[in-house]
């Protein structure tokens, strides 16, 4: 056993060492810190100065790039005074096909502007190849375009400008539709539309009750009273009204097959109801039914069931709507196909022109109650909504998202170029990365879009 | 020398017991350690004392199912310093689990399988760190620095990250390599640190040069010819670039010092330090450079018994020839 002197000997020792360790590697660290600062940043240079010519690159340490683990490092360039340049993204993007496109984004400090772009070194074995002339075409359509950035099509070309989009042939008027029937919780949603100079210009999206002592579903949800996960149902119906507002087409709304939206902020509900609502809308536009001719299509319905209208049936609210559920009475707006399968919903318009003999579609009555079959109903084309924000019946080599492009709404996008045909996938994959930049970016400065 | 008025057993001819040997080398790795944590942070300072906790635990928990129980008096300080040599050689994202399967390995079977402290043949921190290289190499590869090294981050202790691929260290300014300002293993980055552990231990006399020296010298005259045959080209810088950050003065300091496992006498030392850098350089371009740097070490160590028997012989042989021809 040690000696008490041994033992206070060796902490004596201990503590001379850790003093003298101390002394040495913070003292070298500071005298080499210099030289290992310098070696860096002749490293972003070399790897950078290509995209984005710079005085001094400082990495960007955010939580933000969580949430992008195809982002491998963001930098801000500064010039000789210290005033930052721009960004610097240096990220590996999939392409369709699960080719790994290993890419540097520089975007403009203050208007996000595409900068440069440069292939970075990538020893992925399965690596996209892209040749130095077709990265020189592709930068060339990229550089001094603003992100996010999408593809453009011939027919936006022709009436798809984005900012200026409408759907075709509507006529000016208020447009209404309600659902024939209600949902477990006994309301019946309805959309009403306003449509001036062929612009959709006031949407509004609510549900009455089939109770009328119960209130409509926006004034119970902002009461409490209706309840969904998310934000209340009310501000979800305020925000999707004023997302078609802006993208004028329920179809670029890019719902999903469970009848959800990622591209509107906000909202988690089940959008279905008010796409197919909104539809109907647009369509009755169209066609000229406005709302007067609606109510009148309603209350022709009611005759033909009861041989008495709404008001005589004291089906009409305080607000004019018609409050009453066809539900025991399935056959007259489902769409049978010959097998007798529930495949869609026919609008009050085509019930009426039914009831008056106007219309030339022949429909055949279901042997069962079309009321059980609701949920094993298919869709035909017509009712289909853009799922996923893919056009539907596209080309599917190239097809061109028109609703939603990597997660972003089109009506987000900044920028549009025209693909590089004999280099399409390759264009589409600096694309997704620069979108993926804005993505980051978006997070990043916190940007209220 | 000591001032305590206590008596000696009279077999016993020098102060240095095994206690004093094993605190004097704990106290040489001290410098190391501090180096580990100023540049990795709070994931190296709870390496390290998880390396040391589990080695003493391990250690104890052998001695009790085994009933080798050692007296009251003594207290086995090799644990510790088996822990903290064993925490100085792993890269600084190593997690809690690749640790504690090093630590299991060097202190169940290569420390208390040959019967415990000082009777191990080969070093159990070299061979700990050697299983977990052969056995989880993609394990050994958590080296985050510059912008990605975060002296608070702790997750790597518990989740393994993506392996990190060392960069070539001849970018690296020489003031660099020799403050450690560049990413290693926890302990083997700074040389000054590693000399000042070295001096220390061969000031207190805990620490036999014979090896250590002979291994450098041999790397340093060895080296431009091996690289010339792997190669075809040699630098001077790239021969000290090698020396400093490959962990060679560690090895040569902590591991071939070591007086257990390494040869006694000079002559078989100096063989096993040339031995150990001739394995090195030889094995260095077919093997990962830390199999290159360990696994010649424990060849040495198994090595050593066998020197110093016949070092020992021969030299009796002298002796008795000279004895005859006085006669």
């Amino acid at each position: 056993m040690m000696t008490h002197s041994q033992l206070k000997q060796f902490i004596t020792e201990a503590i001379l060492l850790l003093i003298i360790g101390a002394a040495v590697v913070i003292g070298g660290y500071f005298l080499s810190n210099d030289n290992a600062n310098k070696r860096v940043q002749n490293d972003y240079h070399t790897r950078f100065s290509s995209v984005l010519d710079a005085s001094v690159y400082e990495k960007v340490k955010s939580k933000a790039l969580n949430d992008f683990p195809e982002i491998r490092g963001v930098y801000i360039g500064y010039n000789e005074a210290g005033i930052p340049e721009g960004y610097v993204i240096d990220l590996t993007v999939s392409s369709a096909s699960g080719q790994k496109l290993a890419v540097i984004v520089s975007l403009d400090y203050e208007s996000t502007r595409v900068k440069g772009l440069a292939l970075a070194p990538n020893n992925d074995p399965n690596a996209m190849q892209i040749s130095d002339s077709d990265m020189a075409l592709i930068s060339e359509k990229l550089i001094g375009k603003q992100i996010p950035v999408a593809f453009v099509t011939e027919e936006e070309f022709e009436d798809d400008d984005t900012e200026n989009y409408t759907i075709k042939g509507m006529k000016d008027g208020v447009y209404y539709a309600q659902r024939l029937f209600d949902d477990r919780n006994r309301y019946i949603d309805y959309v009403e539309m306003e449509v001036v100079n062929g612009v959709i210009t006031r949407v509004n999206w609510d549900a009455f009750s089939t109770d009328k002592t119960n209130q409509d579903r926006g004034e119970a949800s902002l009461k409490g009273a209706y309840e969904i996960s998310g934000l209340d149902w009310a501000t979800q119906s305020y925000n999707l009204c004023h997302a078609l507002l802006e993208c004028q087409d329920p179809d670029r709304l890019a719902m999903k097959s469970d009848g959800t939206t990622d591209i509107v902020d906000g909202v988690t509900c089940d959008i279905r109801p008010f796409v197919e609502l909104a539809k109907e809308c647009i369509s009755n536009s169209q066609n000229g039914y406005d709302k007067t001719q609606y109510m009148k299509g309603l209350d022709a319905m009611l005759i033909n069931l009861y041989e008495k209208n709404a008001e005589e049936l004291e089906y009409v609210n305080a607000d004019g709507h018609v409050v009453f559920s066809f539900e025991k009475t399935p056959e007259i707006y489902t769409i049978y196909n010959d097998d007798e399968v529930a495949i869609g919903y026919k609008s009050v318009r085509e019930i009426e022109a039914d009831i008056n003999g106007t219309s030339h579609i022949v429909y055949i009555t279901p042997a069962t109650t079309p009321a059980d079959q609701q949920d094993e109903i298919q869709k035909p084309a017509d009712y289909d909504s853009s799922e996923d924000g893919l056009t539907p019946g596209g080309d599917s080599e190239n097809q061109i998202i028109t609703d939603s492009l990597d997660d972003l709404p089109m009506s987000e996008m900044a920028s549009f170029i025209e693909p590089t045909p004999e280099a399409y996938e390759q264009t589409r994959t600096v694309i997704k990365a620069c979108n993926t930049c804005y993505k980051f970016l978006k997070e990043y400065l916190n940007w209220k879009v | 020398m000591s001032t305590d008025r206590r008596q000696l057993a009279p077999f016993i001819h020098t102060e240095k017991s095994a206690p004093y040997i094993y605190l004097t080398f704990l106290a040489s790795l001290v410098p190391c350690l501090v180096c580990g944590i100023f540049y990795y942070g709070i994931r190296a300072a709870v390496l390290i004392f998880f390396c040391m906790g589990m080695f003493v635990l391990s250690d104890t928990l052998c001695i009790r199912v085994t009933h080798r129980r050692a007296s009251g008096n003594y207290f086995d300080v090799s644990s510790f310093v088996e822990g903290l040599l064993l925490a100085m050689m792993l890269p600084p994202d190593t997690t809690l689990l690749t640790a504690l399967v090093a630590v299991l390995f060097a202190s169940v079977i290569t420390k208390q399988m040959f019967g415990g402290a000082g009777s191990n043949i080969i070093n159990p921190a070299c061979a700990g760190r050697l299983c977990v290289e052969l056995i989880m190499p993609s394990a050994m590869q958590g080296f985050s620095y510059g912008e990605d090294n975060s002296k608070f981050a702790l997750a790597s202790l518990i989740f393994q990250g993506e392996p990190v691929e060392l960069p070539n260290y001849t970018q690296f300014s020489f003031l660099e390599l020799i403050t450690g300002n560049y990413p290693s293993f926890i302990g083997t980055a700074c040389l000054i640190c590693i000399l000042i552990g070295g001096v220390f231990l061969t000031l207190k006399g805990t620490m036999r040069l014979y090896s250590p020296i002979s291994y450098i010298v041999t790397l340093f005259v060895l080296y431009p010819i091996a690289t010339l045959v792997e190669t075809k080209a040699f630098t001077f810088d790239g021969l000290i670039v090698y020396i400093i950050s490959s962990g060679a003065v560690f090895v040569a300091v902590f591991l071939l010092g070591d007086l257990t496992t390494m040869p006694s006498r000079f002559s078989s030392g100096v063989f096993a330090g040339v031995v150990c850098a001739v394995l090195t350089l030889v094995t260095k371009p077919f093997v990962s450079p830390v199999v290159s740097l360990l696994a010649p070490v424990l060849a040495v160590n198994f090595l050593s018994f066998v020197l110093d028997f016949f070092t020992k012989t021969l030299s009796r042989r002298k002796v008795r020839s000279r004895e005859v021809d006085v006669s």
